[in-house]
């Protein structure tokens, strides 16, 4: 699946990346923007993404791009996004399995895992440093919660999976050569 | 292949150092904000262009498909206008007399003690976590936040959204009233009575609701009383609308009385924020 984007090149991949990684950026958080269905969290399946489409390398550095603007954007602190991203990006490029149905069968079933780690992981997180000056909640009240809009958030990761693969496809299309293109008009010409 | 697999020390040293990130930015006054600050201009302007263009081209294809709607609707306007320059003249000269009488009687108005800076909501929330929401007004509009000091955050009815929890040069970060981290003292509008919290609350969180608690006993509590800031703690000013009680629960062994509210504000459609600081003594600039 993954095998049709081994040889492009890296300055373009990075051009993408930004490009893609603003766009999410901004719809994702547009002021007065709903959506009827749920929310999709495209900043944390981006590295899944990438790291499933590239590898780990890639992974690695785009989780933690994303993760720094999912912070700069809506936390009281800087470190958790990026580590949960960069985690993120590293664990799929590990599991990548290029031109395989394995791939596959894993850009389905990641994406699911991540959705249903990501939020109870930070809902934890967050009784540990709350925003407030005080504990706001306890662990097992948030833990409740949390698994209580899992299922909405494996909705909206493949949502989101399907939209960022979507623009991967735009992004990194490859132009047939014109001299491909006019041997197979000469051949089906006879 | 192996060109594409990161070093493992690589992973265990920015590991190391964002474990070590986390624990100096969750300090009050940490360098946090000095970051956000430096990546703020770059970033900001960048998704201002994008909002901006999508803005223009929805503006674009709006107005041609309402074009022959609006064609019909001018002639009324046109009359609808003369009559509201007519109107304006007369308020004017109302306003003007107003301040007049204002400033013979030395009548004290509502936040009068405060300047309102205007904003625009930069960006809502990310999701869990990232849960606070961005706005274009900073340091240089005279927001200055530290561990004791924050400043509400209204919306253009003047109703309480949440307080600023972080400001940088341009943009702050708010706190929003619905939020578990948040509390403000309140009172009932109309009625004289000892204050009561109210804060966010994980449950009533997602259904953009918060809940009113710490009631001193034999408090009359309704449904649909409005609730206010009551001024107490120094931080909000009195009389900011917070919300609606839309549901009273008195436990009998407790004899405590806890309230679900309805905020006033319009919550996540929220585009323009006004922030209260307070004025600096002779000036109108906070």
């Amino acid at each position: 699946m993954s095998a049709r984007f081994d040889h492009i090149h890296l300055v373009r991949r990075i051009v993408v990346y930004l490009v893609v990684a603003i766009l999410c950026s901004v719809i994702q958080v547009w002021p007065g923007f709903h959506f009827s269905f749920p929310m999709p969290d495209f900043l944390l399946m981006l590295p899944l993404v990438a790291g499933m489409t590239f590898g780990e390398k890639d992974g690695l550095y785009l989780g933690l791009a994303t993760g720094f603007l999912r912070e700069f954007l809506g936390s009281h602190m800087i470190g958790p996004g990026m580590l949960g991203g960069m985690f993120i990006g590293l664990i799929a490029g590990r599991l990548r399995a290029p031109g395989t149905k394995k791939n596959l069968l894993r850009f389905i079933l990641l994406p699911l895992a991540v959705a249903i780690i990501h939020r109870p992981l930070m809902a934890a997180l967050e009784t540990v440093a709350p925003p407030g000056d005080r504990p706001a909640h306890n662990v097992f009240q948030a833990l409740t919660h949390a698994l209580t809009r899992v299922p909405y958030d494996m909705l909206g990761a493949m949502i989101a999976v399907a939209i960022i693969r979507l623009l991967f496809l735009l992004g990194f299309y490859k132009r047939k050569k014109t001299r491909e293109r006019g041997r197979r008009q000469t051949v089906l010409g006879g | 292949m192996n060109r594409r697999r990161p070093r493992v020390i690589l992973i265990v040293l920015l590991t190391v150092l964002l474990a070590a990130a986390m624990v100096i930015t969750v300090m009050p006054s940490s360098s946090r904000t000095k970051l956000a600050s430096f990546f703020g201009r770059v970033y900001d302007p960048v998704a201002d262009f994008i909002r901006t263009g999508c803005r223009r081209v929805g503006d674009y294809f709006g107005a041609i498909g309402e074009n022959r709607r609006l064609a019909g609707e001018i002639t009324s306007l046109q009359e609808e206008n003369a009559q509201l320059r007519q109107d304006l003249m007369q308020y004017r000269r109302k306003a003007e007399s107003f301040d007049l009488l204002k400033d013979n009687l030395n009548l004290k108005t509502e936040f009068d003690r405060y300047t309102i800076v205007g904003g625009e909501v930069l960006n809502r929330s990310v999701g869990p976590m990232f849960d606070l929401f961005r706005i274009n007004l900073g340091n240089e509009d005279g927001i200055m936040t530290s561990s004791d000091r924050s400043y509400p955050v209204l919306d253009h009815r003047r109703c309480l959204v949440g307080r600023i929890q972080s400001a940088e040069r341009r943009t702050s970060r708010v706190l929003p009233l619905t939020h578990e981290a948040f509390a403000v003292s309140a009172t009932i509008q109309g009625r004289t009575g000892i204050p009561f919290r109210v804060r966010g609350d994980l449950k009533y969180r997602d259904k953009g609701l918060c809940i009113a608690d710490n009631f001193s006993p034999g408090t009359p509590v309704r449904i649909g009383d409005v609730v206010i800031t009551s001024g107490a703690g120094g931080l909000f000013a009195e009389g900011i609308v917070i919300g609606e009680i839309i549901d009273v629960t008195r436990s009998p062994e407790t004899q405590t009385i806890s309230c679900v509210i309805k905020p006033t504000s319009v919550g996540e459609n929220l585009r323009y924020v006004f922030v209260l600081t307070e004025k600096k003594e002779g000036t109108d600039r906070p």
